[in-house]
């Protein structure tokens, strides 16, 4: 919504100002090949483990989830 | 306008209402105050993503008149607070601490600003928070567009994530309290880290409309405080069923300790292995003699110990399915390379793989962990554990490194408890009770689907017997 008047240059300035506290500013920096294999190796190993579970055949998946 | 002092920014939301009650400042004093310090202190800890100053001074004029006119509403009236950056507030910047959302603009304030609002809290300011909520999985602190949260107790240490200005705000005094979120550890970390209360509420009993979506089916929103009590009032301002959320229960709470069951007959869970084994070293005297604490108050002590299930992969399957089906724009269209933190990127892209039949399957075994949870809570009304089993990292640490030393061998205990309470919707107060090094260490009571007046009461029995919660670092 940039032409709501409450939306001022001071208040994205304000938002920006702080970002960069203590020089520690995060960089923006695409997965490299090795860590998207990485991440596929973790999401391996969590599918697998999850193999592992007997589950009933009879047991619903917790959708619509109440505890 | 009078001259604050230092203590009064460590004051809680019950004490300082008190004394706007009796006059002793305005609303508008107040309200200016925290703000001054908010602005002032926030950078300082990376916790400050936004302030609201002139906004909440324009509601505490509209307090003041209020309490002039004797309208009183409840004990969170004229008391500032700040929420997490994952909440919407209307025509302000919601950057979810994420550098590819930053400007995103909503129309409305998420449902729980508009209650507190109604109670006549002020909101003086959004807080950092984790990159998405850390949805992906992230690898380093530094994993917000704010930079990474820097612990109030030591610079050079991380404040926890994802809630992690939420908790870091409230430590160093620049909120009475604020707003968290939790889909799998993102308040009980940053409180235990950081060395203040919280509460994560049971699943759907407060409402996400507003929120940011991470995990449909994990994400609840709660308060971090200064004290158990303060959280009993926040929670009781903020809950309610919702029509605009889906996973909304339909329960509301009421803060009513007195009627939770008597403390004398609660029958309390805890596994020796997680105070004797699981906790790092230096961790085991502090949390050794709130265990003592709590036996005291509660001398029905018995061994526990969580279901054998994989927990974390289980929760991380989930969160990895529904926040990379949330989030699948942001991934497809490349900005996602935007986010700071390479591993949450990969998690992220590879989050979009998961096959809908082990999505289902983790769903289903979700099933039998609710039942297997709920029998374990037939024998016991809370469960009492580290919330964490190590002091805060240092900045530069891997936070995907294993954790500690092979436990293999040695009984599970309830190591798996934030995955495990997550996954089942339960709800957890975090207390802090002691130090290790000049870190917090906090332990955990989780409980029955609903029960926080039984945590609750615990919790103030607990912070009535100890000092623990109203310690403060060397804030300014």
């Amino acid at each position: 919504m940039p032409d709501e008047p409450a939306l001022s240059r001071r208040s994205l300035a304000a938002l920006f100002a702080v970002a960069p506290a203590a020089g520690l500013q995060a960089q923006p920096a695409p997965a490299p090949p090795g860590e998207q294999a990485g991440a596929a190796q973790a999401l391996g190993r969590n599918l697998e483990a999850l193999s592992k579970v007997p589950v009933p055949r009879n047991t619903e998946p917790a959708f619509h989830f109440k505890p | 306008m009078p001259t604050f002092s230092e203590d009064l920014f460590f004051s809680s939301a019950v004490q300082l209402n008190g004394r706007l009650s009796a006059k002793e400042f305005s609303a508008l004093e107040l309200a200016r105050a925290f703000s001054e310090r908010l602005e002032k202190l926030g950078p300082r800890y990376n916790a400050l993503a936004l302030s609201l100053r002139e906004d909440a001074l324009v509601q505490a004029k509209q307090v003041d008149k209020e309490l002039k006119r004797g309208r009183t509403r409840g004990p969170l009236q004229g008391v500032p607070y700040a929420v997490k950056d994952l909440l919407s507030t209307a025509r302000r910047p919601t950057v979810w601490g994420a550098a590819p959302f930053a400007g995103q603009v909503f129309d409305e304030d998420a449902a729980v600003i508009r209650k507190l609002g109604k109670n006549g809290a002020l909101l003086i300011g959004k807080l950092a928070m984790v990159e998405l909520a850390g949805g992906g999985g992230y690898r380093y602190p530094s994993a917000s567009v704010n930079g990474p949260g820097l612990n109030p107790w030591d610079r050079s240490r991380w404040s926890g994530g994802s809630s992690s200005g939420s908790a870091s705000a409230v430590a160093a005094g620049l909120v009475p309290y604020a707003l968290g979120s939790e889909t799998n550890g993102s308040i009980v970390t940053p409180c235990a880290f950081c060395g203040v209360t919280g509460l994560r509420p049971s699943y759907g009993l407060v409402s996400r409309s507003g929120a940011m979506a991470l995990a449909w089916t994990m994400d609840k929103i709660g308060p971090i405080a200064r004290s158990a009590e303060d959280c009993g009032h926040v929670l009781q301002a903020i809950s309610g069923g919702d029509s605009a959320d889906p996973g909304s229960a339909g329960k509301s709470f009421r803060f009513a300790p007195d009627l939770a069951p008597p403390l004398a007959g609660l029958r309390v869970g805890f596994a020796p292995a997680d105070f004797d084994v699981h906790a790092e070293s230096p961790l085991r005297a502090p949390l050794l003699a709130a265990l003592d604490v709590i036996r005291r108050i509660t001398p029905q002590l018995s061994a526990a110990e969580l279901p054998d299930f994989p927990y974390s992969a289980l929760a991380s399957t989930i969160i990895s399915a529904e926040g990379s089906t949330v989030f699948a724009d942001l991934i497809r269209s490349g900005r996602v390379d935007q986010l700071a933190d390479r591993r949450q990127i990969a998690g992220l892209r590879a989050g979009l793989t998961i096959p809908a039949s082990a999505y289902l399957q983790a769903m289903r075994a979700r099933r039998l962990v609710q039942q297997s949870l709920t029998a374990l809570f037939s024998s016991f009304d809370v469960l009492v554990s580290p919330a964490r089993f190590s002091v805060a990292p240092g900045l530069a640490e891997a936070l995907d490194r294993p954790a500690g030393p092979s436990t293999a061998g040695t009984p599970r205990g309830l190591r798996a408890l934030v995955p495990a309470g997550n996954l089942a919707g339960l709800p957890a107060l975090v207390l802090p009770c002691g130090f290790s090094n000049g870190l917090p260490v906090a332990i955990s009571l989780v409980g029955r689907p609903f029960s926080e007046n039984t945590l609750l009461k615990l919790g103030l029995a607990f912070q009535s017997a100890t000092t623990w919660h109203t310690r403060r670092p060397q804030a300014s």
